[in-house]
């Protein structure tokens, strides 16, 4: 494939796309555009809109926000807090530990930044502030804390990867694993040394009695993430299943257990949450076409000469593309970023030896941190509008956390063992 | 008219909340058949891929309803209302066009599969390649009404 027949595609991509086109039509326009000049059949890219997600496996996607938005809504956000307050609250600077830790349990039944971010900040920061946190602070540390939920299992964006670049998505759950604990300590440890330096408050520290009672409370809960990354890893389900089993759980435990809803309210939520999942499915099915593409005007082999130009060192090329992620997390929600970006890099980093389910935990990592990345990242805009300050207030306070942040991007990047030892232990 | 957009975005609703009922059902009823029962239904997967496919389409022409796609807003926030406005005429346009290129793509798809049946489904395939021209066809109409709706506001 020659650079201009690669411009004509992405030109027009990014083009439409800038101009606040939806993505899946500025997808679309370019393809359209690139079939028209290089008289490529017309009939595929019908075709295509099927074939892109003509697999059982794509339900993982549906079936993964569902069970997020069952658990939501039924009611289990008071749960989880009230647990990890027993834990951490007493700590200095209390809240904000809870903060983080909750967001790495809530993390295990939703899987969304975004959603875990708006669940945990409506009832946290509010709280936060009231305690004499900032709101710029209280808004910091809940996007940073959020960008946890894709990386630890269940994760949409992993799943979404691991999809389009066909690797195991039990083996890119597994990886995710020791990433998403490895930030939760880094956050702590940050929250605690800002707020020992600003005297917050802390909670009186619960009894073994109230630990027990809270665990209790939020124990049905807590069992969704083992059921599904069990279930998985055990051979019993395939990762659609899991999904399926995990809404049925869901269900169970919001309409007899938590009666979180009724079974008249179900087909509503049900509803609302396929069209939450809609917006990246359409998405997705407009990859069939632009992958075929990609693949079939040997893209991958353009840009691979275009990275081993600059180097053929691995973890320069690594570096390269992760740089490259970051700026892309800061502008695009992380899911459009995978469906452009991973058909085209995917063969780059296969031929320069790095292991694609390092690669998938590692580019989702950096998509999360890219969110949270001045001068766009959208948790940070997430964070101050539920803390009700400005964007600079937050980005002000951010800093330390997005350090703690590419500390753990850094290990995770530079020692793969670190993330693919669960993953390999389990299938040894 | 206000009627007949009603009872679209009704049926639409109701169709959209049938096939993700019926996708958890059938999915979980694999699972249940095959460790309960020790028998798997082997038409499960292909009714599931036919009602996907609707899915997509359906969500889509519902989201498009609502402005709820992804969309990059960082330059077209700056612009002034006028050239705002001419902007989304402009998508409008080409969004219209991109779809009628489908629309057609899409017949010709399943014109190529005419005759063809799922292995384990009494179904012709054209059960899923027919979701393309119908969901672009009604994704145009929501285009078109939120055209008109837009028109009549100025």
């Amino acid at each position: 494939m020659d650079i201009w027949a690669f411009a004509t595609l992405l030109a027009p991509l990014f083009g439409f796309m800038a101009l606040g086109f939806p993505v899946f039509v500025s997808m679309g326009l370019a393809c359209v555009l690139f079939v028209t000049i290089y008289d490529i059949p017309i009939y595929l890219i019908g075709m295509s809109y099927v074939r892109g997600v003509d697999n059982f496996t794509y339900l993982a996607i549906p079936f993964y926000f569902l069970a997020g938005d069952l658990m939501n809504r039924s009611g289990i956000t008071d749960r989880m807090l009230q647990f990890t307050s027993t834990l951490v609250g007493h700590i200095r600077g209390g809240l904000s530990h809870v903060n983080i830790l909750a967001n790495m349990v809530f993390s295990g039944v939703s899987g969304s930044a975004m959603a875990d971010a708006s669940a945990i900040g409506s009832v946290l920061i509010p709280a936060m502030k009231k305690e004499g946190y900032t709101p710029g602070y209280s808004a910091a540390i809940t996007a940073a804390s959020s960008t946890i939920g894709p990386i630890f299992p269940p994760s949409i964006p992993l799943v979404v990867y691991g999809l389009l670049s066909s690797s195991s998505i039990g083996d890119l759950f597994l990886a995710g694993m020791v990433p998403g604990v490895l930030m939760c300590i880094f956050l702590l440890i940050s929250s605690y040394l800002i707020s020992r330096k600003r005297k917050y408050p802390a909670h009186p520290r619960a009894s073994l009695r109230q630990v027990v009672q809270a665990f209790g409370h939020a124990f049905l809960a807590l069992l969704m993430p083992l059921i599904i990354v069990g279930g998985m890893t055990t051979g019993i389900v395939t990762p659609t299943e899991a999904g399926v089993v995990a809404v049925v759980y869901a269900i169970i435990l919001g309409l007899f257990v938590y009666k979180g809803f009724t079974l008249r309210q179900l087909p509503g939520i049900l509803t609302e949450s396929v069209l939450n999942s809609g917006v990246i499915l359409i998405i997705i099915a407009s990859t069939g076409l632009f992958a075929y593409l990609v693949a079939e005007m040997q893209a991958g082999e353009l840009i691979n000469e275009f990275f081993t130009n600059i180097s053929t060192n691995k973890w320069v090329i690594l570096s390269l593309i992760v740089g490259f992620f970051i700026i892309w997390g800061c502008l695009l929600d992380p899911i459009t970023a995978l469906v452009v970006m991973v058909p085209l890099t995917l063969p780059v980093v296969t031929s320069a030896g790095i292991d694609p389910v390092h690669f998938g935990v590692v580019t989702v990592l950096t998509l999360m941190i890219g969110g949270v990345t001045p001068p766009m990242g959208i948790l940070v805009f997430l964070g101050a509008s539920l803390a009700n300050c400005s964007f600079e207030e937050v980005v002000k306070e951010s800093w330390i956390f997005l350090l703690a942040l590419f500390l753990v991007l850094a290990l995770c990047m530079f020692v793969p063992d670190l993330l693919l030892w669960v993953p390999n232990y389990y299938s040894s | 008219m206000a009627k007949v957009n009603r009872l679209v975005d009704w049926i639409l609703s109701v169709f959209l909340g049938a096939c993700i009922t019926a996708l958890v059902v059938i999915a979980f009823g694999q699972v249940i058949g095959r460790y309960m029962f020790g028998a798997s239904f082997s038409w499960a997967e292909d009714l599931c891929v036919v009602l996907f496919a609707w899915t997509i389409w359906t969500s889509a022409c519902l989201l498009i309803r609502d402005g709820r796609h992804l969309k990059l807003t960082i330059l077209t926030s700056k612009l002034s209302q006028t050239n705002a406005r001419r902007l989304k005429l402009i998508e409008a346009v080409l969004t219209l066009g991109f779809l009628v290129i489908v629309f057609f793509a899409g017949l010709g798809s399943m014109e190529a599969m005419v005759g063809m049946e799922f292995t384990a489904l009494p179904l012709p395939l054209n059960a899923k390649f027919s979701s393309v021209p119908v969901g672009t066809a009604l994704f145009a109409y929501y285009i078109l009404r939120r055209l008109i709706g837009d028109w009549k506001e100025n």
